[in-house]
């Protein structure tokens, strides 16, 4: 009776964690908070867990003979892959032809995290580094832009490069201490670093601003032209002869990111087919093969480290002139966390499956907030679901970088390896 | 002064366990020299720390006359020398193709295209499975493979690292006429470490004895295999 025990300590679990989370509720009594007990709820919860392990273990037990097995579920997602990517980015391009403001700001925010997903996959889905700071090229990004544009009086388009040289030094930086170390290690240091950097922004008030942030960041300019509501000379609207709005600067902006995100996406594409690249997810596999094969181990990790953090440093400038205002507490660890969420969730390395998890979880949270508590419900039993379901991300397999005739999409199934 | 590699006096260590204990090593252009010694005699460490991982501490190591004991890792492999790895260590989640190209890291692409058309001619096996995952490859192939992506740099003493381990007689058999074939047409200089020592020996010009980190022998390969030292402690119940 195996699955009647698996689902009775499911149980058991559920009733551990209900019987807090659920079983006492405050409420605000007379004088002060009173605790109320709803023991029916726990019972609810925990014989919903109690029958839904046991279905889910029935389920897999038998399973009906015309249930496509996964090996047939990763080649159908294959060939979809194959149209899904051109199908987004038409959609992508041409959502500003019907979609009203509020998807428009979606879109943005929804590409921004692509992009820093794309960038973060340098690093961890490429080369295999884990880097819990990814918000801290963000921030050095958006930072550098508002001080520099602030400052010097520079438009965003010349600031756009600086910044992402800036947060690719900071990259370098972090790399040489940090090259040494492995897997778990290489996670807590790039995450200290992270907060560094937050706090360094906090606390260094005369020139961040400390927690006021920084505001009245200048707007981004079309060859000069600006975007404002009011229009007037010099405006995008007063010479192309338009009506003033405030919804040009908006599609503007989300091109300006739909570009910066492909740019992202090129450049991992065209370096994964370059020796960098392969070094880099060779260097994921065996570092002992790598450096016995010539490969200068610790060059490679830096540019994978500063390619990432100039990705990064891009986003961040973009996010500062979208907003106009920055402070520390857009680059808190949970940006980092979302960000390293997406490239997981989308199989490490895949660019397809980066864009649909930000999709999913970036869009997915917008829209459930109306459901408000549950949306973190939600959200982590989505994550739970995927994990389980694909275990390898949404996408998982990789394509080899170089084919002889037809490219091969080597599939999820095939991923258990020995090495003997 | 002649000899492409020359180790004198070398030692290595791992933390305060001393691996190597002064090893003298010679090995000449376009020789074949093999190494035969017990489980955790130091072969290993010996070939590593040619390539400088870990470092010797004491002695030197020269290459074609140059005194390559502190260098990196990277810069000795890029000198002409490479390895084939104890446990292969191909890279399991890439293909055939990009393990190869991996070992022309470094190399212009069109040098590459050529060198692996030869790695082809030797091991065709490879060219069948050219878009397969390294870590798919039956144990002879991914042997085949790791020898394969070593030849790609196109080296001048390649160092092989038990390529027999876990290999059915024949395979054996191929991988050692291969090497025999590509020093005789190439005259690439092989140091090879072997627990079949019968069939290294045979192969070898020479052969050295490493016993708990120091060579306690040393001689042509048929010599070595004639005495009677070696038959009882390396040769028993072979040949
Ligand atoms: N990374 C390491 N850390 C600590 N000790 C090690 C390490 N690698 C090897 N050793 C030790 O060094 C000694 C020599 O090991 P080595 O791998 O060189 O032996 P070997 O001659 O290649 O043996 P085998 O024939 O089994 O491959 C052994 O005692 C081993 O335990
Ligand atoms: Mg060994």
């Amino acid at each position: 009776m195996k699955p009647l025990r698996d689902a009775g300590l499911s149980a058991l679990v559920a009733l551990g964690l209900f019987g807090v989370m659920i079983g006492l509720k405050t409420d605000a009594g007379p004088h002060s908070l009173v605790l109320r007990a709803r023991p029916w709820a726990v019972a609810a919860a925990v014989a919903a867990v109690f029958f839904g392990r046991l279905a889910m273990l029935y389920w897999r037990q038998w399973r009906p003979a015309g249930t496509p097995s996964p090996r047939h579920v990763a080649a159908t997602l294959s060939r979809i892959g194959r149209y899904a990517a051109p199908l987004l980015l038409a959609f992508a391009i041409t959502l500003p032809l019907y979609a009203g403001r509020y998807w428009l700001d979606l879109g943005v925010l929804v590409l921004t995290y692509v992009m820093l997903g794309w960038g973060l996959n340098i690093v961890v889905g490429l080369a295999g580094l884990l880097d819990l700071g990814y918000v801290a090229f963000y921030a050095v990004g958006a930072y550098s832009y508002a001080l520099l544009a602030q400052t010097f009086d520079l438009g965003f388009w010349t600031c756009l490069p600086l910044a992402g040289l800036l947060a690719a030094l900071w990259g370098v930086m972090l790399g040489f201490p940090v090259l040494r170390l492995r897997g778990d290690y290489l996670a807590i240091v790039t995450l200290a670093f992270g907060e560094i950097i937050r706090i360094v922004l906090l606390n260094w008030v005369s020139l961040t601003g400390g927690p006021n942030g920084l505001s009245g960041i200048p707007r981004p300019t079309l060859f000069g032209l600006k975007f404002n509501g009011g229009g007037g000379p010099g405006s995008f609207a007063d010479f192309f002869g338009l009506e003033p709005s405030i919804s040009q600067r908006v599609v503007y902006l989300y091109f300006v990111i739909l570009g910066l995100a492909l740019l992202t996406n090129w450049v991992s594409l065209r370096l994964r087919r370059l020796p960098l690249g392969r070094a880099w997810e060779a260097l994921r596999e065996d570092e002992v093969a790598c450096r016995s094969l010539g490969i200068n181990v610790t060059v490679t990790k830096l540019t994978a480290f500063a390619i990432g953090a100039a990705f990064g440093g891009f986003a961040g400038a973009f996010f500062a002139t979208r907003q106009a205002f920055i402070s520390p507490e857009s680059f808190t660890f949970i940006e980092s966390a979302v960000v390293l969420a997406i490239v997981v969730l989308g199989g490490l390395g895949s660019q397809l499956g980066t864009a649909l998890a930000a999709l999913v979880m970036i869009g997915g949270a917008e829209v459930f907030r109306d459901l408000q508590e549950y949306r973190m419900l939600i959200f982590g039993l989505a994550l739970v679901v995927v994990m389980v379901v694909r275990p390898r991300g949404l996408v998982s397999g990789r394509t080899p970088s170089v084919a002889l005739g037809g490219r091969r999409h080597i599939g999820a199934d095939m991923m258990s390896e020995g090495h003997g | 002064m002649s000899a492409l590699l020359r180790l004198s006096g070398v030692t290595a260590y791992y933390g305060a366990i001393q691996a190597l204990k002064g090893v003298d090593l010679e090995v000449n252009p376009g020789e074949i020299v093999t190494l035969i010694g017990a489980n955790g005699a130091g072969k290993s460490t010996l070939m590593m720390t040619i390539c400088g991982n870990p470092r010797a501490r004491d002695g030197q190591i020269t290459y074609d006359g140059q005194d390559i004991t502190a260098q990196p890792t990277h810069a000795i492999m890029r000198q002409g020398i490479a390895q084939s790895p104890e446990g292969r260590r191909i890279f399991p989640r890439m293909s055939v193709h990009e393990n190869l190209l991996m070992g022309a890291h470094g190399h212009p692409p069109s040098e590459a295209e050529a060198t692996m058309q030869e790695v082809f001619a030797l091991f065709p096996r490879l060219l069948e499975r050219l878009s397969q995952r390294g870590g798919t490859l039956s144990g002879g192939e991914q042997q085949m493979l790791a020898i394969g992506r070593a030849l790609m740099s196109r080296p001048r003493l390649l160092l092989l690292d038990e390529p027999s381990l876990g290999l059915a007689p024949l395979v054996v058999r191929h991988i050692f006429s291969a090497i025999r074939e590509l020093n005789r047409r190439t005259g690439l200089t092989v140091l090879l470490v072997e627990q079949n020592a019968y069939q290294a020996l045979r192969l070898a010009h020479r052969g050295y004895v490493l016993v708990n980190g120091a060579i306690t022998m040393a001689g042509p390969g048929a010599e070595l295999l004639a005495r009677p030292e070696i038959r009882a402690a390396y040769l028993e119940g072979g040949h």
